[in-house]
Order: structure tokens, then sequence, then C-alpha cells
């Protein structure tokens, strides 16, 4: 550590002195470089409106969305001092953040929180990282160089008429630069106590001939032990945009990754004990990206292959997905857009379980075929009208259906409402069919967890109410309103059969459900030119029931893994044109069923831009407590769930750039 | 199906090598990004015009210090275009960026740029400016078309803009030959 300690420091000391120092102002570098340009130059800048939103499948601005959609931007994860894209979450109203371990989070919107949160679809780049043998999210696996993603889109509530199963509850969309914007080479570096202890990236960004642009970067992540745990990634990848012709846009992206995941897990015997195990997780994907505009719309041809394989103390996965998605916007009249998409999507997985739990087959593969249709209608000026939905073939449940309608009404300049209805679902994975756990229990009957073929979706129907307020240029006010209503919810049966072996079975069912509601607020205020204030408050209210022939208990367990109220509050400082002082102020709720207290949560940071090159960055958190739990004790199906309690940590970040 | 790479660890490392490598070989001159915000860029558009237009002696009136550049209605630009006039001058007249609210003040303007926020007020806009040499520029959708002069619109992520001739014509501003070159013009030919 020390020894690492001393090579950072040296190395941030020798950047210092050797690069020359420049005014930082970009807006008016940029302003210059366009005036050097004649007209015909113009012509051939791009432009780009960070406001814009790529959450329905189409560039889109936030006040013409009828949807809760909250966005990240790079300035707010960089200000934030965050190195891993579920931290970054945190800043988002709606959204129930918990870490459990170093290198695992419970993360859902809206609620029904739990370690392997099943109703949260996450993509980056457009490709799916929701797990079709566990539903969920393998959030170690995630990340890429943090300083390259552009825009974290998050809607809360349910994605799934454009994006199919599993949009349950939120979608979340991580969108990196293009390779146009990434272009010279970046060093970031990062060191710490408590949480992230050492970050190397390095990514090169150029030119291929006239049209096109790439980057390459390598990244090497090592988290800091809690007590016992350590999560250490290495990843590797390349961006290709190519600009084909003015209407022709072709991009190629890879990753290829490997990590080493130790945490404290609990054992498949009762009494459960605590264990000690290490994971070794690697993977890779491909994508291409084929992006064709029209007089009146566009094309996109999408295409991926995914690969991750994870070697656990009980069992070994491997999937692989190859995918593919076709969508094309067109404006059919000044009034009426139309959107509409083709994808297939073929699963082939691997699991190679052990005595204690195996899945049956081990291997399967599965398709899911799909199209949507989405119309927006503009009614009049002011009235915005979305209807659409998602139809769906899989191999668990055969047809699903998932309809939404909106409808947006700009009623002023200052004042805009959007209502939503729309249904989900959250599809079976392979877990919910073949699964078979078998516990013993010393001097008792044994007992066996066991997936169902006759199992059904998850259903959604969800009601959501929004309003934007926009009283000055500097202030945003953005609530929410909505009502969840769920059915078929997921349960675990229990039974017994005495012979021939006593047996306690505990089957996958379907006899859970309930409702949700719930305030989401967030507010942007740009106080000054150079202090701007975000707020953020959540408000959640869940009450599951099981249905009268059910025996199952977990439903309270699921109710009370939320909170009821969560506060943030960010303000961000440029003291000078070179000096950043930044604090967030988080406040949680208690986690009743993970007997988690309440807590605040105090970050501090503060950024110099020592010259063009080099900007660095020392930072703290938790700075109100020296360690706080922020989920842990049960499991959903009455398993233990072993955590540790989040330290007290510092950082300082280095970034070169030239 | 290959279910497993012969040594994935070992591949990571001979990919860090590679990308190391190749940053090491790699030409790192390259061009300056090509890339601007929107409204950045309409700014130095707004800006360039001035040097493709003539105005008449008349549209300066009394007032021979300033040159005018005006936006009615919500500032789309905020301080960039600000930046792209300061200390500029048009035949020795310092180029001002004025914010207006009502039409009725834009006679002093040499250029004027309407605001989205001005799409229900356009009849009365045009009818105004039927009497004054104004260039008129805006990025509302037919814009020029119904009687404007300059219309902005985006093929893409590129910014293109129409001009209408004749409606500048009119009110007695001449645009440079260069300038129609690059635009595509309607209201010329009956049918554009």
């Amino acid at each position: 550590m020390r020894k690492k300690i001393i090579f950072h420091f040296i190395a941030g000391l020798l950047i210092l002195i050797v690069t020359p120092s420049y005014a930082n102002d970009d807006d008016l570098m940029i302003i210059n470089q366009l005036k050097k340009m004649s007209l015909i130059e113009l012509m051939d800048v791009e432009i780009f409106n960070p406001s814009g939103s790529l959450a329905a499948r189409k560039v889109q601005k936030l006040n013409e969305t009828p949807a809760a959609l909250f966005v990240l931007t790079q300035e707010d994860i960089r200000r934030a001092g965050i190195t891993s894209i579920p931290e970054a979450l945190r800043m988002v109203p709606g959204l129930q953040v918990a870490r459990i371990h170093s290198s695992q989070w419970a993360i859902n919107a809206r609620g029904l929180n739990e370690q392997f949160a099943s109703k949260l679809l996450v993509m980056i780049d457009g490709r799916t990282v929701y797990s079709p043998l566990r539903s969920q999210v393998n959030w170690d696996v995630q990340g890429t160089l943090i300083e390259d993603i552009e825009r974290i889109e998050v809607i809360r509530g349910p994605g799934a008429s454009l994006w199919g199963a599993n949009a349950v509850n939120g979608v979340i969309n991580i969108i990196t630069k293009s390779a146009k914007d990434t272009q010279g080479t970046l060093i970031t570096s990062s060191f710490g106590k408590g949480e992230e202890q050492n970050i190397l990236g390095i990514r090169h960004g150029g030119k291929l001939g006239e049209d096109g642009h790439y980057r390459v970067y390598g990244k090497f992540y090592e988290h800091d032990s809690f007590v016992n745990d350590n999560w250490q990634m290495k990843r590797a990848g390349f961006d290709m945009d190519w600009a084909a012709s003015e209407n022709d846009n072709l991009s190629l992206q890879a990753e290829i990754y490997d990590g080493s995941i130790k945490l404290n897990t609990s054992s498949f015997t009762i009494p459960a004990e605590q264990i000690n195990t290490t994971n070794i997780v690697s993977g890779l994907h491909l994508l291409s990206r084929w992006q064709h505009k029209m007089d009146s719309g566009e094309i996109i041809l999408q295409s991926y292959y995914n690969r991750l394989k994870r070697d656990e103390t009980y069992w070994q996965s491997t999937y692989n997905i190859y995918d593919v998605d076709f969508q094309h916007r067109s404006e059919l009249s000044d009034k009426h857009e139309f959107l509409w998409g083709l994808g297939f999507r073929y699963t082939d997985s691997l699991i190679n379980g052990s005595n204690y739990l195996t899945y049956i087959p081990n291997h399967r593969t599965d398709n899911l075929f799909s199209a949507f249709v989405q119309s927006e209608f503009l009614i009049t000026e002011d009235l915005r009208l979305v209807v659409g939905s998602k139809f769906e073939h899989n191999d668990y449940t055969g047809f699903e259906v998932q309809p939404t309608i909106r409808m947006l009404w700009n009623i002023n300049d200052k004042h805009s409402m959007w209502a939503a209805v729309s249904r989900a679902v959250r599809t079976p994975a392979r877990i919910d069919e073949d699964l078979q756990i078998n516990i013993i229990i010393p001097n008792s009957a044994k007992l066996r967890i066991l997936g169902n073929p006759n199992v059904n979706s998850e259903e959604l129907i969800a009601y959501e109410l929004g309003y934007r307020f926009n009283p000055t240029k500097n202030l945003l006010i953005d609530a929410s309103l909505f009502y969840n209503d769920y059915d078929q919810l997921r349960s675990t049966e229990a039974s017994f059969q005495p012979f021939p072996i006593p047996t306690i079975f505990n089957k996958f069912d379907n006899e859970m459900f309930g409702y949700s509601y719930g305030l989401e607020l967030a507010t942007h205020w740009q106080v000054t030119k150079a202090w701007k204030l975000i707020g953020t408050y959540s408000y959640l209210h869940t009450n599951l029931e099981v249905t009268a022939n059910s025996n199952y208990t977990g439903f309270e367990i699921l109710e009370h893994n939320s909170p009821t109220n969560q506060l943030s509050l960010r303000s961000l400082w440029n003291i000078t044109d070179n000096l950043e002082l930044d604090a967030a102020l988080y406040y949680v709720d208690e986690l009743e069923s993970q007997k988690v207290a309440e807590y605040n949560r105090f970050d501090l940071r503060l950024g110099w831009q020592a010259n063009k090159n080099l900007a660095i960055s020392l930072g703290g958190r938790n700075l109100f407590d020296s360690e706080h739990s922020e989920f842990g004790g049960v499991g959903t199906s009455g398993s233990e769930i072993y955590t540790n309690e989040i330290p007290r940590s510092f950082y300082l970040q280095l970034q070169y750039q030239y | 199906m290959i279910y497993y790479f012969i040594s994935f660890k070992a591949f990571i490392r001979k990919a860090i090598g590679v990308i190391l490598l190749t940053l090491l070989i790699i030409n790192t001159s390259y061009a300056r990004p090509n890339i601007a915000r929107e409204y950045q860029l309409k700014a130095v558009f707004l800006y360039n015009f001035v040097y493709f237009v003539r105005w008449p002696p008349i549209a300066y009136g009394k007032n021979t210090a300033t040159f005018n550049i005006c936006i009615l209605g919500t500032d789309p630009f905020g301080k960039e275009v600000d930046m792209a006039v300061e200390n500029e001058t048009v035949d020795k007249r310092i180029v001002k960026i004025i914010r207006l609210k009502n039409i009725f003040y834009a006679k002093s303007c040499q250029i004027l740029f309407v605001s989205k926020s001005e799409q229900n007020n356009l009849d009365k806009i045009y009818t105004y400016l039927q009497k004054y040499p104004v260039l008129t520029v805006s990025d509302i959708h037919n814009f020029a078309i119904k009687g404007g002069m300059i219309e902005f619109y985006n093929v893409g992520r590129r910014v293109r803009f129409y001009i209408a001739p004749n409606n500048a014509k009119a009110v007695g501003l001449r645009i440079s030959a260069n300038l129609l070159y690059i635009a595509k013009l309607v209201g010329y030919k009956k049918n554009y």
C-alpha cells in the first residue's frame, strides 16, 4: 500500500513539473476556434446537445419526455468523485442503492429492493447487462472508463413498451461518449483508503482516415477491503465510429475483462454459516451499430455478442447472448412520428452446479423474439400523445404484451405535466424454472428449493403522473407520483413430503401481489454562475400480500426492504475558474427488514484543474461517521445475507490529458 | 460452443500489452475535435452572416456607432453569442448583442434572431419587418418560406440553412452569392 502511494505521488509530481499552465475556458476556446473557420468548414462542424436524452430510443429533450427521467451527466459523476456505476446511481431520486460488499449492491427503482433485485433493466450503449440466468444485474462486472461515460439516463417506472421485459420498475441507459469526443490521450489514476484503493486507466483516441475515429482503453480497478472482501477488475476495449457518408454512421465496440471478487456469503447449510469465497469472473462483448439518417427519420441496426463466465463457490455459469435489434423512426407528418422495431435474442447458458445447487437441465438455449410499435401524436401544439407496445415471445411464458399510453401537456413555458399508464412484466429466468437446491439439516428433514416450469411472469400495471416547473432559466423542479399495482409476484411455496425421505419442498410460484406508491422530487438550481444546487427527495410506501392458499412469508421482508424517505442535496461550487468545491449529503431512512438504521452520508471533494492537462481532486466520503451499514440481515428466501459496514473513505484522483 | 478461453488472464495481459504498445507507436498528432454545442455553432454562424450581407445606408439610421445583433424572445444562446462578438467590429461599428422582448424595438437591429418562443407571433413579426432592412434569422420550422430570410435546420448533427433571397431583396438587403451558394434557396422559384 505504502509503496503504491509513493509511486502515485511521485508520478503526480512529475506530471506537475513537466506541463505548462494555461487558462481554462473551454467555451471561449471553442467559440474562438469556430470563428477562425470558413462558412464551409462551419457546415462540417457537428453539434451535440447535452440535454438530449436517448431513453426513448431517440434523441429527446427532458421537457418533451412523458416519463420520470433523470439524467446524470459526466459532470455530475466527476464532481461527485464517483468511480463505479452503482455508486453514481445514489444521486438519482427514486432509486434505492444499498451497498452490501465492496463489489455487491442491492439496487432497484421504486422499491422491492433486494440483493438480486430483478425488476430493473440496465443497458450500456444499447447492450443489456441484465442476467438471463438469475434475473439480476451483475453490478460487479459492469464498468468502463468512468471518464468515458457521457451520461446515465434513468427512467423510473416501466420502460417495457420500448425495451421489453424486465424493464418493470425502471430502466437505466448508460451511454458512453462517441470516439470523436474522446480524442487524445487520457491517463487517470486514483488511490484511496476505504473504498477504491487503486485505479489506473489509460485511453487513447485518434482518427481513422477522414471520417473515422477510435479509442482504445485499458483499466485496472482494485477495491479496498471492507472486512475480508475485495474486488479487482481488469478490462480493455475499443470503440470505433465511422461516418461512412453524411447520413450513415457505423460503430463498433468491444471490451474484454476479468476479475476476482472476494466476499462473505452464506453456506448452504442450516444453520447457515458465513463462508469467505473468491469468485472469478470474466467476459467480453462485441457490438456493432449502423445508423442511417433519412429525410424524416432514421434506421438503426444493432447487433451484439455478450459473454459472461462466473466461477463461484457452488456453481460455475457461462452465458452467451447474441442479439439483433432493428428500429425505424419516421416522421409521417408534422404531427405524427412513428417508431417500430424488431429484435431477436439467442441466449445460450451453461450452469455446472454442485451437490448443493444444480440447474436442470444444466445447458439451455433460449430464443426471444420481439417487436415494438410506438406512435407519437402532436394533438395540438402543446399536447403530445404517445401510444405503443412491445410484443415478445419467450421460451418460458410464451407471448407477452407490454403496452403504454402517455400524454404530455406543455401548459406554457414554465409548466408541463405528463401522465402514463403502462404494463410491464418480469419474465422468468433460468433460476425460476431450473433451480434445484439441496440443503441438509442435521436431525431433520431435507430441505429442497425447486424451480417451477409452470411459473408465470410477474406483472405490473403502473399509473404515473409527472409535473415539471421551470420558473426561471436557472431553476427546474421535477416531480413524479406513481402507483404500482403488482400481481403474480414470485413466492416460494413450502410443502412437506414424508416418504421416501422426509423432505420439505420450497417451490417457486406466483402467489404474492400488492401495490406501492410514492413521490419523487428533483430540483436543479443554478444559484449563481458558479454555484449549483441539486436536491432530491423520494417517498415510498409498499404493501405486499400473498394469496389465501400461500404459505410464503418473504413478502413481509420485501415489503420493508426499501427506505420510506430518502433525501439528497448536492452542492457544486466553482470557487475560481480552476478550483471546485463540491459537497453531497444523503439521508436514507431505516430498512426495517434488514435491521439497518437510518443513516446520513456526507461527501466532500476539492477539485483543482492545475493546468490545461492535469486535474487533481481530493475527497472524502461518509465523513460524518466512521462506518454504517446499508443493507444486510435477511434475504427474501429467509437466508442470511452477510454484509459489511461501509467505512469512511478518502481518495486522491489524478487525471492527465493531452 | 466454446465455454472457456485458454487462460483468460494471459489474454487480458496480452491485450493490455498490445494497447500500450499501440499507444507508443501511434502518431500522437490529431485534428481538433470538430464538435460544438448547437447554439455555440449557431452563434458563430450568426456573426459570420455579417460578412456576406450588405445593408443599405438607411439601415443604420442615426445610430452609426454600433452594429446590432438582436435576439427576440427566449434567448437560446446564453453567453455564447456575447463571446462570439466580443471586441468585434463591422465597418468600425462595434458589434452589440441586444435582447428584445417585443418586435417593436427591432427596427434598430441589423440582424434579428427570432427565438423558437416566438413561433406564434410570426405573422406580426413578418408584417412589422416588411418596412425595415433587418436580416431575419431563425430556427423555427418554415421560417424562411413564410416570410423570413435565413432559417437554420439540422441535417443529422450538422447545421444547414435555407435562404429566401427575395424576402431579403424586398427590404434592400443584398446577400452575397457565396452565401447563397452554400444554402438551400426557398421562395425563389414557385415550388422550391
